[in-house]
């Protein structure tokens, strides 16, 4: 009686979880699947039968392809470059927002801001603030520094489109540092205050600790999200990555390849490396974490 | 020289919450501050912590004027109601941190540490975090906290209103052996009479923001000053009655009383009408007879060494205290014999005593 | 349940069986450079329903990346009949055979070939000469110049060849304008290229840009960015975005560029005064022709009905109202000959250009040459490079897929 009670609720929660399940299976599941299937072969959409076994010539090509190798430097560098900056930053708004400053709405709006602009215009507004007449040019003019065409140039491409996607995204991370903060019970900074702790000893040792597992949760997304970059990339460069491949990231790469080049296969099997990227980082990430909760 | 003393102090908000709140402690004295949630009670504690800013008036510590200082420099340690424990450090380093930061000698901390420990027993503990103990182990530590900072005064913002009943009689004892290890002052706040009443050398009555009497706990229950006092010191509460004086009769709705000639010189003053107030505990059941007041048992309240039985008559409600033996069962009608000696008389209008003993 | 797969299953019939009340469903798509395109293709789909009561034209113009949703309706099966189709692209949807040859077709209405411009169809042959498509229009390149910036440096006439071109620029600078803005760009190599006697791609389908003569050409160009006296800024370096914007702006005068740009003067800055003159000769006269044709697919249902479309909106009346647009000139020598440089005749040296233009194309693999290409000559231009490696490294890089055997 109660064992067919048990089966019948599992079964009840399966029926419930079905749809999703499907869903997932069918949009999610199915096509990574088929996505590694094609990654091994010569594969284009417009024929799919003329499709050719090639089994690891994609990913062999790969490594001697030095546009791909170029990708993945580029999303490193940018990764490494935006990932502590835009985690630190966004830490720091999220503290003062926090506190009892005369005007915290106005800025926990304005910081949040860019994060629901649409990437199309702030592409298109950085475009134009960093085209040779615009407006950095125009401040570093005051410095003495002479204009730079910022996103046409090889050195400086790269770093201006990483200062972009700090300003875009840290909006983003300051609210889920902000929700973690406000978790943080305001007995315990009292307590720190009988303590004696300074400003910098409460942020050293109450603040920064007790955020431990939203800084893990914002290293993780944050390092998908720069290594999944696209859509400014793909905006401000035109889908080319130039100035001579100084802005090409993996995934603006997979795009070419699959909708330039037509060739899928290729593309596929560059997902999936980007896929093996990811999920190393993101175990990396974890076992560092997990160590220091041990300790 | 008072150890603390608070001058006319007022904190408002959007209301005022507490107002020209004056109050001493000598050296070494336990106050507690009690009264209903919203009394300002807390506030008063956490302004004496510096944790909030003294809209008006002084507060003092010792021969110092702390209102302007910072928290960490008033000489105070305080236990919070949710304990305040640093989740991510051990027993030890919640302990230690205050001390640490104040660059104290390791060796100094390692030996208070051990010190406070012992004396909370909390030594197996010390390792552990604050997530894997109990309640009134993490409401231990932050007495530790407290303990090693070696404060001039103790706040406790009610410490034990998380924990359940028995440990909380269990922690009422430590309290109060720990503060006479210390000999500290010591500023209690809760809601709970029970508590202040064990605990206090001296109590503090709030409400609405004003302080209605301090006084030691015996004397607050046996002349409070106004019917707010003695309706909130003293379980099961003080019956109150509307009373007339009629010559030397004294006359309630359900029972009239002779004024013995000795006592009469004490009613000159009073106004026609008046409230009467007596405890459960100077009533009792008696045969029927003069002065006697009849009434019908409705419920009969069992604590085991002795009984409240709640009656009616007339649609008056009196409580009154009975042998366990002696409780009538329901729907009984019964007399009781009210004690006149241990009246309490307040004015109907004010709600201020009436007679000064 | 039941009754939504129903439903379904019969929209999705009727929007593939291409039958509506009766009439046959051909489903046209291409992009749209402009509103008034649109509205014009709308137009002429009206009168061709007229004409062919039996037809109904569903048109889907697709916004965004064309060739990428192509490359998808293609994948899901539900590409149009009728579609836009860049030079560009076309050898290698042609590869693919996805498209439908149309001589047979042609033959069979009726239709008089003959009277587009070879050179313009070319550009849509496949092997053996097979014709994919009938080009709605075309456009070639030309120097196109500030007629005050000129006057005001004395030049009475465009420069026809190269050394003139030089000296123009020169005078145009000693008047303290700047003289050219150009992108070292695919077109422009492959113009350069072609002018000085070579090109990109060899007729056996292997690559000639690092021929002697391809080699020249490239150099002279990247040349014209090159150092203190440098004749040519791209649009960036003005902070613009496009040629024409900064030739508009004032800032060059002299750009090389096609049809698609007056539409564009017209409303960025209608007063402005430019001519527009041939490409200089150099070693011999070069041009390129960028052409976009109405192909039909090679699953489509109703491939007669479709012909029927392509014929009649690259008709001779067609053709005259879409050109009236300026993007484009006419790829039908009747268009041109019934009056149309009367009415324009500064487009003139677009026609002119089509008799020793070729067409914007490079084999299947356009894309990937147009990629290395461009990078090749961004290398040099930048210094990143010389011109030999650069080109070099283009060529390690395509050369495996540019070879005789996969000739199309």
């Amino acid at each position: 009686m109660n064992l067919d009670r048990a089966r019948a609720e599992k079964l009840a929660a399966f029926l419930f979880l079905l749809p999703i399940l499907l869903t997932l299976v069918v949009f999610l599941l199915g096509p990574m699947l088929y996505a590694f299937y094609i990654s091994f072969h010569e594969f284009s959409f417009m024929v799919p039968k003329n499709s050719k076994f090639i089994f690891l010539d994609n990913y062999i090509n790969l490594f001697s392809d030095d546009t791909f190798l170029t990708a993945l430097k580029n999303t490193a560098f940018y990764s490494l470059g935006v990932v502590p900056v835009q985690m630190a930053i966004a830490f720091l708004l999220a503290v003062c927002v926090n506190s009892d400053i005369k005007g915290k709405t106005f800025f926990r709006v304005a910081f949040f801001l860019p994060t629901v602009t649409s990437s199309v215009a702030v592409s298109l507004m950085f475009m134009w603030m960093y085209s040779k007449t615009g407006i950095v040019n125009y401040l570093f003019s005051f410095f003495g520094i002479p204009a730079v065409d910022w996103l046409n140039n090889i050195h400086f491409a790269l770093p201006a489109l990483m200062a972009l996607a700090v300003w875009t995204t840290v909006g983003n991370f300051m609210i889920i540092y902000l929700a973690g903060l406000q978790e943080i019970p305001k007995s315990v900074y009292e307590a720190a205050d009988l303590d004696g702790l300074n400003a910098w000893q409460r942020l050293r040792f109450i603040t920064w600790p007790l955020l431990k597992n939203t800084t893990y949760f914002v290293l993780i997304m944050s390092t998908i999200g720069t290594f999944q970059v696209f859509d400014t990339f793909y905006i401000i460069t035109k889908g080319d990555g130039g100035p001579l491949d100084s802005t090409m990231t993996v995934v603006l790469y997979i795009f070419k390849a699959a909708f330039k080049h037509f060739d899928m296969g290729y593309a596929s099997a560059m997902a999936f490396m980007l896929f093996l990227v990811i999920f190393g980082l993101s175990i990396a990430q974890r076992l560092f974490f997990g160590r220091e909760e041990e300790a | 020289m008072a150890a603390v003393q608070f001058k006319a102090v007022t904190k408002t908000f959007d209301t005022t919450v507490v107002d020209k709140m004056d109050l001493q402690a000598r050296e070494g004295e336990f106050v507690v501050l009690v009264g209903p949630s919203g009394c300002g009670k807390s506030t008063s504690l956490r302004m004496l912590a510096g944790l909030e800013t003294v809209t008006d008036g002084s507060i003092h510590i010792g021969d110092r004027d702390v209102t302007a200082l910072h928290p960490k420099d008033r000489g105070v340690a305080m236990v919070f109601q949710d304990y305040a424990l640093y989740p991510h450090l051990t027993v030890e380093e919640n302990i230690s941190l205050g001390l640490k930061v104040r660059k104290l000698d390791p060796a100094e901390i390692t030996e208070r540490v051990a010190s406070a420990a012992k004396v909370l027993e909390l030594e197996k503990f010390l390792s552990k975090k604050p997530g894997q103990l109990s309640g009134g182990q993490r409401q231990r530590v932050a007495m530790g906290r407290a303990i090693v900072k070696r404060p001039e005064v103790y706040l406790f913002d009610e410490p034990l209103s998380n924990l359940d009943a028995k440990l909380r009689a269990q922690l009422r004892i430590e309290i109060t052996r720990l503060h006479r290890r210390m000999k500290k002052t010591v500023f209690y706040v809760t809601h709970d009479q029970v508590e202040a009443m064990t605990l206090a050398d001296t109590i503090a009555v709030m409400n609405e923001g004003k302080i209605q009497q301090v006084g030691p706990p015996m004397e607050l229950y046996r002349h409070p000053k106004n019917r707010f006092v003695a309706s909130f010191i003293g379980t099961p509460q003080m019956n109150f009655l509307d009373a007339e004086l009629d010559g030397l009769t004294l006359k309630t709705k359900i029972f009239s009383l002779r004024i013995p000639d000795g006592l009469a010189t004490e009613f000159t003053d009073f106004p026609k009408h008046f409230t009467l107030g007596c405890r459960p505990h100077d009533i009792s059941r008696a045969a029927a007879g003069a002065g006697t007041a009849a009434m019908s048992a409705d419920m009969v309240e069992q604590r085991g060494a002795e009984s409240f039985l709640h009656c009616v008559q007339d649609g008056v409600s009196i409580v009154a205290r009975c042998e366990p033996e002696d409780a009538p069962s329901p729907g009984e009608n019964i007399h009781l014999r009210f004690n006149l000696a241990r009246f309490h008389y307040f004015d109907s209008e004010t709600n201020e005593r009436l007679v000064a003993r | 349940m039941k009754k939504t797969c129903l439903v379904f299953l019969l929209a999705l019939g009727t929007a593939c069986s291409g039958k509506d009340d009766g009439r046959t469903v051909l489903r046209l798509s291409g992009w749209s450079s402009m509103p008034e395109e649109m509205q014009l293709l709308k137009d002429q789909i009206a009168e061709f329903e007229t004409l062919y009561p039996g037809i109904r034209v569903q048109y889907e113009p697709i916004v965004g990346p064309y060739m990428q949703k192509i490359q998808v309706l293609f994948a899901s099966g539900t590409e149009p009949d009728v579609f836009y189709m860049d030079s560009k692209e076309v050898t290698r949807m042609i590869y693919y055979g996805v498209l439908e040859p149309l001589d047979e077709h042609l033959k069979r209405a009726g239709e008089d070939v003959d009277d587009f411009y070879e050179n313009i169809l070319a550009a849509f042959r496949g092997p053996k000469g097979k014709l994919y498509g009938l080009p709605k229009g075309f456009s070639t390149l030309a120097l196109i110049y500030n007629k005050e910036m000129f006057a005001s440096a004395g030049i009475t006439r465009p420069p026809e060849d190269w050394p003139a071109l030089l000296r123009a620029a020169e005078a145009v600078r000693a008047q303290g304008d700047f003289p050219m803005c150009l992108k070292a760009d695919m077109k422009t190599i492959a113009l350069f290229a072609g002018l000085a006697g070579g090109g990109l791609l060899k007729e056996n389908n292997t690559l000639a840009f690092q021929d002697r003569a391809s080699m020249s050409g490239i150099k002279t160009l990247l040349s014209l960015f090159r150092g203190e006296n440098a004749i040519a800024r791209t649009d960036t370096d003005f902070g613009k975005s496009w040629t024409a914007d900064a030739f508009a702006a004032g800032d060059a005068a002299m750009i090389i560029e096609g049809m698609w740009v007056e539409p564009y003067f017209a409303t960025r800055s209608p007063d402005l005064k430019y001519g527009i003159a041939p490409v200089p000769m150099m070693e011999k006269r070069h041009n390129i022709i960028f052409t976009v044709a109405y192909v039909a697919s090679a699953r489509s249902k109703h491939k007669r009905e479709a012909v029927d479309l392509i014929r009649f909106l690259t008709g001779r009346q067609g053709q005259a109202k879409m050109v009236e647009l300026g993007l484009e000139v006419p790829s039908r020598k009747s268009v041109v000959n019934a009056g149309f440089l009367k009415r324009y005749p500064k487009r003139a040296p677009f026609i002119a250009a089509d008799e020793y233009a070729s067409p914007f194309g490079f084999g299947v693999h356009s894309n990937r040459m147009l990629e290395h290409v461009d990078k090749a000559a961004e290398a040099v231009r930048l210094g990143q490079l010389p011109l030999e490696k650069a080109f070099a490294r283009a060529s390690r890089k395509l050369k495996r897929f540019y070879r005789v055997e996969d000739r199309p």
